[in-house]
Order: C-alpha cells, then sequence, then structure tokens
C-alpha cells in the first residue's frame, strides 16, 4: 500500500466523519433543540377539534308557553371533490334555492373540502335537493331561531343574527346563559384528509332557559289594544306597559311600531328601539303624582287644603306658566283631579328645590331602575346645583325632566302597593333545562330574588292612602274619565307633554306625548298600566286618547286574570256601552251558526233578544251563548244553581268552570253578565 | 490464486453490524406499514434479506481477480438490458427502471451496474503504474461509468445515477487526482449543472432543487415531503414517540416512511438516542470497510473496497441528509434499512465483494 494512497484513505475517513458530525448536529437541532416547536406542528396537522353547538335554551312565558325556541333545519353544504357533474348542479340547485348560478359556481368550483352552498332552507326545498341526490351534495341541520307567535312580545324577546348569537332584547342580553357550551371533539387527521376517532372531550352543555314574568295572553291584549290605539290616534308610535304593582312583575310590555323577530333584517333599525326602557319624553301631568306625593309626605299640604291658582297664570322667577284652564281656588285634591299646573307649582315651590330631587331620586326617575332589559336609560334628571330659578316650576308639572315608560310605571306602582317602589322585572329565573322539551322539569339557576335594592319605602301608607284617593278620584270626576272601568274601580293621571324639538330649540307646538298611567282595581292593586302615545294627531290629550287603551287592556286583563269584580256592573255605564256596540245581527247569526253542530237545528233567536242590551245577557237561556262585539262571552249568572246545573249550562256554552266547595253556588268570577274571552275559565265558589 | 479461502476469516463483526441494521430495518418497515396497503413488506424484506446472505457468501467466493478481469462479460450485457429497459420496462412512479424476472418478480438493473463499475475502476486503476491520474485515463473512465449513468438518466432515475458518481470520484481520488485536473472537473460541473438544469432535468426535479432552495416556493405540494419529514424527525424528541406510535409515520404524513423516508419514520419513533445508535452502527460498518481497504491484498482489493465504501457512504449521507433537510429530495434510499430487493440485494453483494477481498487479504 502507498503512502500517498493511505494519506487519501484517511482523508475520505475524515470527510465522512465530519459529514456524521453535520448530521448528528442537525439531529440535535431538530429532535432536541426545535422539539417542542415541530412537536407542536405534528400536533396541529394531525388534530382537528371540532365544535358542536349547544341547543339555545327557549324563552317561555310566566305559564312556561313558549316565546322563542331553536328548532333544527336543513341547510345544504357540498363537498366539491366529490361533484360529478358541475354544470348540472349548478343549474339545478340555482333554480331550486334561488342562487345566483355564478356565485354558486365559483364555491363549487373551488378546491375546498367543503362549501356551504345555502343555510337554512325550507323543508320544500330540502325535499327537492334530497330528491336531486346530486354527488357532493349534502343536507346537514343547522340550528335556527323560531320566535313561534311572530311579532308578540318582539321587543322583550329581541332576535339572533346568522350566527345564532342574540343581537338585541333578551335574546342580546342573556346571550352568555341561554347560547350553552359548545361541546368539542377531537379527531384525527391523517395525511389524506381524512378524518377519524372522533373523541367527545367535553361535553355541550345546552343553553338555560328564560322564563320571564309576562303573560302571552296579557301581552297578546296590550298588543292588540295598542295597535288599536294607535289605529285610533294616527300616532308615530306607542307604549303600553302592564305591571305587578305588588313586585316589579311586566305582565306585558308592548310598542309600535313593531317588528317580526323571525323576519327582523325586514324592519328599520329604528323599529328595534325597545322604547319602553329606550325611549325618553317628558312625562308631563303624571309627574303631579310625584309632586303632591312629596308635598303631602313632607306635612306641606293635606288634601282639603285650599289653594288659589290666581285664574290659570303663574310667574315662575320671570316665567310665565299657563295653566290649560282658568282655574280659581281649588284643593290639593282638586289640583290632581283637574291636573292644574299653577297649583303643582306652588305644591313644588313650598317644598324646594332640595326635596324635589329627593322625592324625584326615591320615585326612580333619572336613575336606571334595572329591569333585566338591554341598553336602559337612565332618563334626564339634574341635580339642582344644575337647574335654573324657574327649574322647579317646570318640574314640578312634568317639564325639564325625562323618564322612560319602565319608570313611570314603576312610579306609579308605588301609589298602587301603598308607598312602596319595587323594582320591575321581566327575567323571573334563569333556568336549567333538564329533559327538554319538558316545560315542567326546570331546576332554577338564578330566580329574580327580591333583595334589600329591589323593594324600598318612598312615601308612608298615610300618604300613599291619600294620593290614591285623588287619582281614584281624577277617573271618577277629573282629566281620566276614559278610564273608567266597568266593574272594576280605577285611579291614574293622564299627562299630556309637548315633544321638545332639536331642529328649533323649543317645545314643538304640534306634537304632543299623551300619556295615562293608572292602576286596577283601586283597592287590589292588581295591575299598573302606563299608556304613552308619540305625536297622536288631533286629540292629544292623555286622558282623551290613552285612557281608553288603558281601560280596554285593564278590563280584559282583569277578566283574564280572575279579579273579582270590585264595583256593581253599573247600568248606565253597560247602556252607554251597548250605544257604542251596535251588534249587527248578521255577524251574531253567523257566529251563532258555527258552533250548532251537535246534530242539532240551528236555532233561530227573538229578534229582541239579537238587539239586547249586555245586561239582558244573564237573562239569556241557558242554551244560549251570549256574543257581544269584542269577541268576549258574557258569563251566565250560577248563582244559587248546583255544581251539577252549573257544569251542564257551561258545557252547553262552551265554558270552562273551576269549582270550589260543594253545595250551591255562592259566589262566581267574573260577575253574572262579566265578559270573558273565548276559552276562558270561569271560578264558581259553592256552598251549603 | 489459491483456492484455500476459510470462513474463518469472513468478517464477521461486519455482518453483525449489518445485519443489526437490517433487523431494526425490519421493525421499522413493520411499524410504518402494519396498517397500510404496503401491510406484510417486513415479510417480503425477511426473504430478500435471507436470498441477499446467500447471495453475500456466493460473490465472496470467487476471486474478485476473476470477476474483475472478466468484467466486460458483466457490463456489456447489463448496457444492453439497461437499453431494453428503457423501451420495454415497466413504468413504476413514472420512470422505467424495473425488469421482471420471472420467478424473483421484479428486478432493478440499474442497481447492479454499480457493482460492474466498481470491479472495472479497480482493474483499471490497479494496473496503472503512475501515481496520477492521466487525462486518458479521466476519459476512460467516462465513458465506462458515463454510458450506463446516461441510460439510467434516460430512464429517468436521477438518483440512482447519482450513486454512479461516488464509485467514481472516489477511485480518481484514490488514483491521484491532479488538483489541476480537479480544478477543470470542477469548472466543467458548474457549467454543466446550468446546462443540466435547461436540458436534462425534469420540471419535477427543478421544483425539488428549487424548494430545496426555498422551501416557502410551495410548501404544501414540493416543500411538503421535507416539512413532513422534518416534523417528524424533531417530533421524536429525545426518546421517540415508540414503535408504531409515531404520528407523523402512522397518519400517512410521513410519505414513502419505509422506503426513502424509513430514517424520519426511525428517528420519529426512536428519539435522538435511537438514531444516534443507528447512525453509530453505520459508522462503525464504514470504518470496518476503511479498514478492509486498508489490509487490501492489492491495490485492485483497495480500489474494490473503497468503491463499495464510496457508493454506500453516499447513499447514507445522501438519503439522512434529505431527511434532515440538507438535501433537496433524491430518490436514493438508506442501506439496509430501506424496504426494497433490489436494495438490500445490491447491498448484500457489494459487501460480499468486500469480503471477497478480505478472505484473501494473506494470500499473495
Amino acid at each position: 500500500m502507498l503512502e500517498s494512497k493511505k494519506y487519501r484513505l484517511a482523508a475520505l475517513a475524515v470527510l465522512a466523519l465530519f459529514w456524521m458530525l453535520a448530521i448528528w448536529a442537525r439531529l440535535f437541532n431538530l429532535q432536541i433543540l426545535r422539539y417542542g416547536y415541530l412537536a407542536t406542528l405534528a400536533k396541529r396537522q394531525q388534530e382537528h377539534t371540532i365544535d358542536v353547538p349547544p341547543l339555545r335554551g327557549a324563552i317561555l312565558d310566566r305559564n312556561y308557553h313558549t316565546l322563542a325556541m331553536t328548532v333544527q333545519v336543513d341547510s345544504v353544504t357540498a363537498d366539491p371533490r366529490e361533484m360529478k357533474d358541475v354544470d348540472a348542479a349548478v343549474t339545478l340547485l340555482s333554480r331550486i334555492l334561488q342562487l345566483d348560478p355564478a356565485a354558486l359556481r365559483a364555491r363549487l368550483e373551488s378546491h375546498k373540502g367543503f362549501v356551504w352552498v345555502k343555510h337554512r332552507i325550507t323543508p320544500e326545498e330540502a325535499a327537492q335537493v334530497r330528491e336531486l341526490s346530486l354527488h357532493g351534495i349534502y343536507l346537514t341541520k343547522e340550528a335556527t331561531r323560531s320566535y313561534p307567535q311572530n311579532e308578540l312580545a318582539a321587543h322583550v324577546l329581541g332576535f339572533v343574527d346568522g350566527d345564532q348569537h342574540g343581537e338585541a332584547g333578551l335574546e342580546y342580553k342573556y346571550n352568555k346563559q341561554v347560547e350553552g357550551v359548545p361541546g368539542k371533539v377531537f379527531m384525527q387527521r391523517d395525511g389524506h384528509s381524512q378524518y377519524f376517532g372522533r373523541r367527545a372531550s367535553t361535553e355541550v352543555e345546552p343553553g338555560d332557559n328564560l322564563i320571564l314574568t309576562l303573560d302571552e295572553t296579557i301581552q297578546a291584549i296590550a298588543e292588540k289594544e295598542l295597535a288599536q290605539g294607535m289605529a285610533d290616534t294616527h300616532a308615530k308610535a306607542g307604549t303600553v306597559l302592564v305591571m305587578d304593582p305588588r313586585n316589579g312583575e311586566i305582565l306585558a310590555l308592548a310598542n309600535q311600531p313593531t317588528f317580526n323577530p323571525n323576519a327582523w333584517k325586514d324592519s328599520p333599525r329604528e323599529v328595534w328601539l325597545n322604547r319602553a326602557v329606550n325611549g325618553m319624553y317628558e312625562p308631563g301631568s303624571t309627574m303631579k303624582i310625584v309632586t303632591l306625593s312629596a308635598a303631602l309626605e313632607e306635612g306641606l299640604t293635606t288634601p282639603e287644603e285650599r289653594i288659589d291658582c290666581q285664574m290659570g297664570a303663574i310667574n315662575v322667577f320671570g316665567r310665565i306658566v299657563h295653566d290649560h284652564k282658568k282655574f280659581g281656588v281649588l284643593t290639593v285634591s282638586e289640583i290632581m283631579e283637574k291636573s292644574s299646573d299653577v297649583g303643582s307649582i306652588k305644591l313644588g315651590m313650598r317644598l324646594g328645590n332640595d326635596k324635589m330631587f329627593q322625592y324625584m331620586t326615591a320615585f326612580g326617575l333619572g336613575q336606571k331602575t334595572g329591569v333585566e332589559l338591554p341598553g336602559e336609560e337612565g332618563g334626564i334628571a339634574r341635580p339642582p346645583a344644575r337647574w335654573t330659578k324657574s327649574s322647579i316650576g317646570s318640574i314640578a308639572m312634568g317639564q325639564e325632566l325625562a323618564a322612560t315608560p319602565v319608570q313611570i310605571a314603576a312610579s306609579a306602582s308605588v301609589i298602587a302597593d301603598i308607598g312602596v317602589w319595587h323594582r320591575p322585572h321581566i327575567v323571573r329565573e334563569v333556568a336549567h333545562p333538564k329533559g327538554l322539551p319538558a316545560a315542567a322539569s326546570h331546576s332554577v339557576v338564578q330566580a329574580a330574588a327580591p333583595d334589600s335594592n329591589d323593594s324600598r319605602r318612598v312615601i308612608s301608607q298615610e300618604t300613599a292612602l291619600k294620593i290614591r284617593r285623588m287619582l281614584q278620584l281624577v277617573v271618577l270626576q277629573g282629566t281620566g274619565p276614559k278610564a273608567k272601568l266597568k266593574g272594576y274601580t280605577s285611579a291614574g293621571k293622564s299627562g299630556t307633554a309637548q315633544k321638545f324639538d332639536p331642529r328649533i330649540h323649543m317645545y314643538s307646538p304640534t306634537d304632543y306625548v299623551a300619556s295615562f298611567v293608572g292602576f286596577a282595581p283601586v283597592n287590589e292593586n292588581a295591575l299598573t298600566i302606563a299608556v304613552i302615545l308619540d305625536s297622536p294627531v288631533g286629540g292629544h290629550h292623555g286622558g282623551e286618547v290613552s285612557a281608553p287603551i288603558f281601560k280596554r287592556v285593564a278590563e280584559q286583563v282583569l277578566a283574564y286574570r280572575n279579579v273579582p269584580l270590585d264595583l256593581p256592573v253599573d247600568d248606565r255605564t253597560l247602556k252607554a256601552q251597548k250605544t257604542a256596540e251596535k251588534i249587527d245581527p248578521e255577524q251574531l247569526r253567523d257566529a251563532l251558526d258555527a258552533p250548532a253542530s251537535a246534530g242539532n237545528q240551528p236555532q233561530t233567536l227573538p229578534a229582541a233578544l239579537l238587539d239586547a242590551s249586555i245586561e239582558q245577557a244573564a237573562q239569556a237561556p241557558a242554551d244560549f251563548a251570549v256574543v257581544d262585539l269584542g269577541g268576549s262571552v258574557t258569563a251566565p249568572d250560577f248563582t244559587g244553581k248546583s255544581a251539577r246545573k252549573v257544569a251542564e249550562i257551561a258545557s252547553s256554552r262552551g265554558l270552562v268552570v273551576d269549582m270550589i266547595g260543594s253545595g250551591i253556588v255562592r259566589e262566581q268570577s267574573p260577575a253574572p253578565g262579566g265578559r270573558l274571552l273565548p276559552g276562558r275559565r270561569i271560578t264558581v265558589r259553592l256552598g251549603r | 490464486m489459491t483456492r484455500n479461502v476459510s470462513f474463518r476469516d469472513f468478517d464477521w463483526a461486519l455482518l453483525g453490524l449489518v445485519m443489526t441494521i437490517s433487523i431494526l430495518g425490519l421493525f421499522e418497515i413493520y411499524s410504518a406499514t402494519h396498517n397500510t396497503k404496503f401491510d406484510g413488506s417486513h415479510i417480503k424484506q425477511l426473504y430478500w434479506i435471507g436470498m441477499s446472505l446467500v447471495a453475500m457468501f456466493v460473490v465472496s467466493v470467487v476471486d474478485y481477480h476473476v470477476l474483475m478481469n472478466r468484467w466486460l462479460m458483466f457490463y456489456v450485457p447489463m448496457i444492453l438490458v439497461l437499453g431494453f429497459v428503457l423501451k420495454f420496462g415497466d413504468k413504476v412512479f413514472g420512470s422505467k427502471r424495473w425488469v421482471r424476472v420471472p420467478g424473483v418478480g421484479q428486478f432493478q438493473v440499474s442497481e447492479f451496474i454499480k457493482l460492474v463499475i466498481i470491479l472495472a475502476l479497480a482493474r483499471y486503476f490497479s494496473e496503472s503504474r503512475f501515481d496520477t491520474v492521466s487525462l486518458a485515463d479521466l476519459a476512460w473512465v467516462g465513458v465506462v461509468a458515463g454510458v450506463p449513468m446516461l441510460l439510467i438518466i434516460l430512464q429517468p432515475d436521477m438518483g440512482t445515477a447519482l450513486t454512479i458518481t461516488p464509485i467514481v470520484a472516489v477511485a480518481v481520488f484514490l488514483a491521484g487526482l491532479r488538483w489541476q485536473h480537479a480544478a477543470v472537473l470542477a469548472l466543467v460541473l458548474a457549467l454543466a449543472s446550468p446546462a443540466a438544469w435547461f436540458f436534462v432535468m425534469k420540471p419535477y426535479q427543478k421544483a425539488r432543487v428549487a424548494t430545496f432552495l426555498d422551501p416557502t416556493l410551495d410548501p404544501q405540494r414540493k416543500g411538503y415531503q421535507q416539512l413532513q419529514s422534518k416534523i417528524a424527525v424533531g417530533s421524536g424528541g429525545l426518546w421517540g414517540e415508540g414503535t408504531a406510535r409515531g404520528s407523523q409515520t402512522q397518519l400517512s404524513f410521513l410519505p414513502v416512511p419505509h422506503t426513502d423516508f424509513i430514517f424520519a419514520a426511525f428517528a420519529e419513533e426512536h428519539g435522538f438516542f435511537g438514531v444516534l445508535a443507528v447512525l453509530l452502527l453505520y459508522f462503525m460498518v464504514l470504518m470496518r470497510l476503511v479498514q478492509n481497504a486498508h489490509t487490501a491484498p492489492d491495490k485492485a482489493g483497495m480500489y474494490v473496497v473503497m468503491g463499495v465504501l464510496a457508493v454506500m457512504l453516499f447513499q447514507i449521507l445522501v438519503n439522512v441528509g434529505m431527511v434532515v433537510g440538507y438535501m433537496p429530495v433524491v430518490g436514493i434510499p438508506l442501506p439496509l434499512m430501506s424496504y426494497g430487493g433490489s436494495s438490500i440485494l445490491f447491498t448484500f453483494m457489494a459487501l460480499g465483494l468486500v469480503n471477497n477481498v478480505r478472505l484473501r487479504r494473506f494470500v499473495n
């Protein structure tokens, strides 16, 4: 072996060694220094997590009737890699699903393994797509929100966007609770993009159900009557709030204009506004409730004190305020009944700025009530430091401040509940669903438990009772005669405020906010109802345009809630009602013909009965149903009848009767002649 | 030449190292294929190893001088077969490199021409009376190695063709390549590579080189294999994910994990220490070859052993370099570990040549 060859052999060996060291260095780099990074890369491409969407919780009314629910509908997806005939698919699908053919083609010709074709199609469309059985076209179930009652309580419920996230109303506010927690499923993915080994890592948790204080039926009544009121007055907007004054529970919240949350996109944004909590207006005369309560509570006056109303004009530190009528000397009670601005201003000035502000705050003005609705406004109630000299006069009669309908309803409820303010509530429970859809099984996650902040005494019982009497007199002999109810006592206060027009920085000469807030029955404080109409055309006084809505809502709701009548059914009232509602015999006959199906010949009524006044209804033969124009049925007289007889009469008239006790009927609700909405129950108490 | 060779002189240590590596390879082939359509490859590989062992002993028996002197007897028919393959061979993965031999199955002729070239160069340079390589020598070598290389490139099988170059390079280097010639050769190569880029290389080959130089060019397509290989090696960490548990390997992210990328699969499943051990085994094999070259009875024997060493070293370095991202993706299997009958058979026959030389080291 030559030396030179050995030398060259050694050189080759050294070369090999160096390369080997370089490889080791590289391996050290990859497997030790960059291990974490590369292992993460491996994991990222091998593991795939899929979210399993949870079922969104339902929204139910206080009787567990569904207001919002989530249902599964079909959506069309495609795997473009499996598609055999893109042309045919584009032609057929664009026709069935009304899609733009060019856009659809672009999607189907992409190289992805999954594309959406169309979200949430109708069952008919789904059937057609299924029938095509195209290669690579699939139907998958996708959740969608459904509001089975359409417009009902739209502003309370709100709506969800395409991703099923709450965008407005309670859907927005309680999105987190209602939404639920998506489950996660781990899958392994191989180099050929195939997935396998599904393994749930976290369970999907369905969303909580919301149970509201709303009552579907009361809500329907409020909406129907508000819509009627809007039609009668041509107002731009309106709100009706029905509240239980004993605990602040909102039974109905209706706004106009309204929208259908199933098709919320079709309505302009301003329609989505929940005026009951997002809309502010100058309360006007309804503020006199606060002013007079404060004056009485502070011992500055008595209901009987006589105050000179100066023939309708007063100078408040340079500002001349005119009353709507020239009043001379009025008692304090009459100031409320007749709504004298001058009288209220004088009482306000006795109170002074600080006391006035203290009571405004106590009645909940100028601060959010805390009702469970999103975006609540606090209204405007400036502190006295920012008042001008004449402010006290303006505020005493309800100007220079702004309030939301819910604040006004809550402040009126203070009088109804004899001096106690209750925080308005609309959500009763956030309930964890156990084995839906059985609505009865809920475990309460978070009940709206009354805490110390939820109720507070604002004025003494004595003061409240005095004010209550005044408000009853408003209805009986003051500015609110149209709020007089049949069979029930009522109390309330009208308000008529000029709208402040920001364009001219003045009160508008033509636009008014007409309101009426009141409660009934006076001694049972079952309901508070606030009615606010924005810019009614023609008549614009609260007592004139809003009080009738109060009346119609109150009568129907009280009957529905089986609140016992507390007034004898006044003949005169009924007669007046009768002349207003002329019965159309044709209509009545049609109504009578329809149920006569049990083999009986349709009976012909004596003409006298057809045109009978409503008080005669109780005397109608037992097998006749008495129909009036409101679509309601009058309650027959059961008094003195046996349980057996009651059942007989009830079944013949299609009525449902709840019987309590045994013997003969001593008492019934509604009272004989009282109105019953179709399908509503009559309660009778029997005794020996 | 005397006949009294004794198998006691056979390089048993080398055989032990080689068998250890082969068995590690078998396990890795099993691990990489047990859930795929290539399931059972390890059994086939086992048969090939058995056959190759026999071939190794056969090759080591006939005196290498005899083989060397009759190199043309092998060379000419093989060239013809290569030509024939080019025209009639089975097309697999886009290239014609296989012939079907009845009873043996598919067969890659290009592997075995390397053995003949080793013998040819050993004979040529062992007869040279000078310590330096003349231009005439270079021309002769160029023709003998160049013709089969060209035919193999045309298949096209750049990887196998490339494995011929280290044989030539090492032989010429050992024979005393003058630095002037080396410089000129380097120059020619430098000029030839752009020419090769434009006239010889296929688009996929260009893409491989391009993505090697800049892996961001098309990470999903061409750079994909290399990236997946690096991820596999890296996620092995210190100790590896365990036999049949390498996720890159098992989930088919790693391309051809039982052939060209078997080293990556092994690295993923057995980690840094496992790889260190295998590389050490390879290093010991190579050192064993250097030692055999050292103790060769004559220049011819040294050239034969060094030729084998050149091929093996080249294949190991290129394959491992490719797996760890040092080199572009070239279809060169890892000797002894990669699945493939021709490759195994060639390697064992080459080791047979080494033993052939070794068995005659005391015979003069």
